[in-house]
């Protein structure tokens, strides 16, 4: 998953187990809440499905004036990264999005 | 531009509905999505609640991208404003009228807020007091931190949350019947205020 560290405005990544918090792989610098936020967001994301029938979770984007968090589903892992301020999710989705589906 | 007008306005192609709910949980929905408003009340305080739990301030934005639809919503000060959307929706467009919603919110004049006077609260007290007995103490002051009441000014939909807390907590201690019988009693009282 290094070659997340490439993209513009990737600060560091983690890659999680999908059904767990088990970090698989990590790299560059990501906040130290980063594992908790994962596991918070994950299954409030689920009920937020349900409820509003959303269908399968593709992405989970937390943003904020100064970092942004990207969790999106990957095969079946959960590749985490944190983004720097002056990339909004609207930019960083579909480049994170076409870099992952080339490398599978 | 108000914040209905924005909502009922479509002017992102793929908008479901925008939506704002306050902090008390009052839900604003497009019209023709009415039916959606307790689904986006229940998610917006799950929201809060992992907002708060997690205690990253600076994260007030959560985007939830789904195969059929996604949702866009933004913590502030005066509640949660959010979108739903379809697929095909532009992300970049979204954001933009997600700050155009807030802008709205934010800029509003204020509304007068006529509540029932101070003493109400401690009439409930009392009353509470007389079912609850020893808990009394401890379910009033959860249930009125939870519901955010206005002590000096509460206003009538934040008394009518309170009551409604009152009654499930009570229910708890000294069964639905009693807890019910002392929320009639409530209501008796909160029936002698013209508001």
């Amino acid at each position: 998953m290094e070659f997340l560290m490439s993209i513009e405005g990737v600060k560091g990544y983690v890659l999680f187990q999908e059904e767990g918090p088990t970090v698989l792989s990590k790299g560059g610098n990501v906040s130290s809440n980063f594992s908790d936020l994962t596991l918070f967001w994950v299954p409030a994301a689920a009920v937020v499905r349900d409820t509003l029938d959303l269908g399968r979770i593709e992405t989970i984007g937390l943003s904020g004036t100064k970092k942004r968090v990207v969790l999106i589903y990957h095969k079946d892992n959960l590749v985490g990264c944190e983004i720097g301020e002056n990339v909004n999710l609207s930019q960083i989705l579909p480049r994170l999005q076409e870099v992952l589906k080339r490398s599978s | 531009m108000r914040l209905e007008s924005i909502i009922s306005k479509k002017t992102l192609p793929g908008l479901i509905t925008g939506f704002f709910v306050d902090r008390v949980g009052a839900c604003l929905v497009e019209e023709s999505h009415g039916n959606l408003a307790t689904k986006i009340s229940q998610v917006t305080s799950l929201v809060n609640q992992v907002y708060e739990t997690v205690g990253d301030r600076e994260l007030k934005g959560v985007f939830i991208k789904g195969e059929k639809c996604s949702l866009y919503a933004t913590i502030f000060e005066k509640g949660i404003c959010g979108l739903l959307l379809e697929p095909q929706a532009g992300l970049e467009k979204a954001e933009s009228l997600l700050s155009e919603m807030i802008q709205s919110i934010t800029e509003a004049p204020l509304k007068a807020v006529v509540g029932y006077p101070k003493e109400v609260l401690t009439e409930i007290e009392k009353m509470a007091k007389e079912f609850l007995k020893d808990f009394a103490e401890t379910v009033f002051m959860v249930q009125m931190k939870q519901c955010q009441v206005d002590k000096e000014n509460p206003p009538k939909e934040q008394i009518e949350k309170f009551v409604l807390g009152l009654e499930k907590a009570g229910g708890m201690i000294i069964g639905p019947s009693l807890a019910k019988e002392m929320v009639e009693k409530i209501r008796k009282e909160l029936g002698k205020y013209k508001i």
